[in-house]
């Protein structure tokens, strides 16, 4: 099918963006890769008045570290995070999500600011980012506001950010995170929408007892969601087979995940559960290989 | 700024395979229809047109891009190689004849943009893992072939590139 | 899909069973409701544009109220036809007094939806039916409070 027709523009720079934004009010909508957008309209699941094209804004294509953070603009594409040797640096927890998003065709045009902005609860660049502590710049023609990730996801495909405003950059304090790091999926195929994902962050000290770290799970309610409870029994702990049998039960219990065609509510939590361990013991694991010891947890067990 | 009404053509200006086409059409008009209708290509196919089939794959200033999740007004001022551009005479892209030999094709519907993601791929890649043909292909949907074929076909192409055999 | 829920209203039973029967009520709180008209006895065609974020769409809808035993049982049935596709559903709807002046809401629901939106959202289908249903009856919650406060 195609789309049903809309007033377009192709503004040149942010100002005359923000301008369109504010004039069009509830009517507006951005387009950036246009890789979810398009298939909405071209379905016609969604008919709109005013389609605002920002692609020819590239001075919001870029990726750049400040003073200890890692800066992504808004417009930059998937496939130029995944090749930053930057990224890979500072950020390895976004290196290892972006190849599980689509396919390198949706990954050439796909940019990281309206894979955040379009909050699908399974993508894999809004949790990544959640687990990266980042935080969104979001600006209108009136103001610039910053909203950290973890308050920025309010349901469904929905987050906060007015008609009026746009996402202009990604700001991760990479120097302040945990440097352990692992980004787990499930999904009956390989590019598809995940039906589980998780992110983790992990900080040991030389004795392997874990002394920071966050835990972020997809797929698994409305919004991407922060794996508290189960984080809190792994501080200050070392990682044992208990240990990580417990976390991935807490982690699972604290999920609240729909049934659907593609998995039951006891599926979701069952792989929740799963593929938490999976990321906390590849996090803690690559958290001892930085420090050089190379030590595993006891136990050679896989689940 | 570029802006056009409901219903308003604008002048689009794109070159494919080298060759500069003009056309007045919608904002809405996809790149999959404007290569297809506007410049004649047919080569270039729409299988789903959500984003899911891989069959409108074109090379946009050299990316890969599912063509159905474009509009041509996107395109303006870009560089598109459609499968019609590998096969100039006496350019000839030696994928076409090694996905023929290794049986690669049947229908051909998802041949032309499964040629398009191989071209860029095997431009990235010297010695490409099989993992990783399969991981390029996995954005391409073949109901005929079961992808033995074109996995083949590019592991020969990019050998023979390597070896000058 | 199917779900259920409750929610405790500020009214005596009579009083909340009454406005859940009142045509503006319902097209104040149904999300994306233009507007609803008497068809037939007990039966509504309303206007919604309902779904979430950029997913729109306007279904034509049918919404018949069944088995009503006053002031604590009745049952919704609705039918929605649009572009995006159609939506078949019902809910049962019980009322018990907590006190005078406060009522226990329970319902639940079974919806059946099917057309592009459907094989397109599935994966989310569950959640927002979930979550419309949910805003709903909140909606009549904030209507009753408000109710309360004019009175």
């Amino acid at each position: 099918m195609k789309p049903a027709s809309f007033n377009y523009y192709r503004p040149s720079t942010l100002e005359e963006t923000l301008q369109l934004l504010l004039d069009c009010g509830d009517e507006g909508k951005l387009i950036a890769g246009g890789q979810s957008l398009i298939p909405i309209l071209n379905m016609r699941l969604s008919s709109l008045e005013h389609v605002i094209d920002i692609n020819g804004l590239q001075e919001l294509d870029y990726i750049r570290m400040e003073e200890g953070i890692l800066k992504i603009g808004g417009l930059c594409r998937q496939r130029s995070l995944e090749k930053s040797p930057t990224v890979k640096e500072v950020a390895p927890l976004l290196s290892e999500a972006v190849p599980f998003i689509g396919h390198v065709q949706t990954r050439n045009r796909g940019t990281v600011g309206g894979s955040l902005v379009h909050a699908d609860p399974t993508a894999e660049i809004p949790l990544s980012l959640l687990a990266l502590n980042a935080t969104a710049i979001i600006q209108s023609a009136e103001e610039t506001r910053e909203v950290p990730v973890e308050d920025f996801f309010i349901t469904y495909l929905t987050t906060d950010i007015a008609s009026t405003e746009m996402l202009t950059e990604i700001q991760i304090p990479v120097d302040a995170l945990p440097k352990g790091y692992a980004f787990v999926e499930f999904s009956r195929r390989h590019g598809d929408f995940a039906l589980v994902a998780v992110a983790s962050l992990l900080d040991t000290d030389e004795d392997g007892t874990i002394t920071a770290g966050r835990i972020a799970i997809g797929g698994v309610d409305a919004v991407p969601m922060l794996a508290h409870d189960a984080m809190d029994v792994l501080l200050g702990e070392k990682l044992t087979d208990a240990l990580l049998e417990e976390a991935g039960n807490i982690a699972a219990e604290n999920t609240d995940p729909e049934s659907d065609l593609h998995a039951s509510r006891e599926y979701r939590q069952h792989l929740a559960k799963v593929f938490t361990k999976r990321a906390i013991r590849k996090a803690y694991e690559r958290s001892q290989h930085k420090l050089g010891g190379g030590r595993n947890h006891d136990s050679g067990s896989q689940t | 700024m570029i802006q056009a009404a409901k219903h308003e053509k604008v002048l689009v200006s794109i070159r494919v395979n080298g060759k500069l086409y003009e056309e007045a059409v919608e904002p809405r008009k996809l790149l999959s229809d404007f290569l297809r209708e506007e410049c004649g290509l047919t080569g270039t196919h729409v299988g789903c047109e959500h984003g899911v089939c891989g069959a409108c794959t074109v090379r946009v200033n050299g990316a890969a891009v599912r063509s159905c999740l474009m509009f041509a007004v996107q395109a303006a001022d870009a560089e598109i190689t459609t499968v019609e551009g590998l096969a100039h005479p006496g350019n000839r892209h030696p994928l076409l004849d090694a996905l023929s030999e290794c049986h690669g094709l049947q229908c051909g519907f998802c041949t032309p943009g499964i040629l398009m993601s191989a071209a860029e791929f095997l431009e990235e890649h010297e010695e490409p893992t099989r993992e990783q043909i399969k991981e390029m292909l996995s954005g391409h949907l073949c109901r005929c072939t079961g992808y033995k074929g074109i996995v083949e076909a590019i592991e020969k192409v990019a050998k023979s590139k390597r070896t000058g055999r | 899909m199917t779900g259920n829920g409750s929610i405790e209203l500020n009214g005596s039973i009579e009083h909340v069973f009454h406005k859940l029967m009142d045509p503006e009520v319902l097209t104040e709180c149904i999300m994306g409701c233009k507007s609803m008209e008497l068809v037939g006895e007990r039966k509504y065609r309303a206007d919604l544009s309902v779904g979430i974020a950029a997913v729109k769409g306007k279904y034509d809808a049918y919404i018949t109220v069944e088995d009503v035993q006053a002031p604590h049982h009745f049952k919704l049935v609705v039918h929605g036809e649009g572009g995006p596709g159609y939506v078949d559903a019902e809910g049962i709807i019980d009322l018990t007094p907590l006190d005078e002046s406060r009522t226990q809401l329970t319902y639940t629901y079974q919806a059946e939806v099917g057309g592009k939106v459907a094989a397109i959202g599935q994966r989310m289908l569950g959640g927002v039916a979930k979550l419309l249903i949910g805003d709903f009856f909140k909606k009549i919650k904030k209507s009753l409070e408000r109710g309360q406060q004019i009175a």
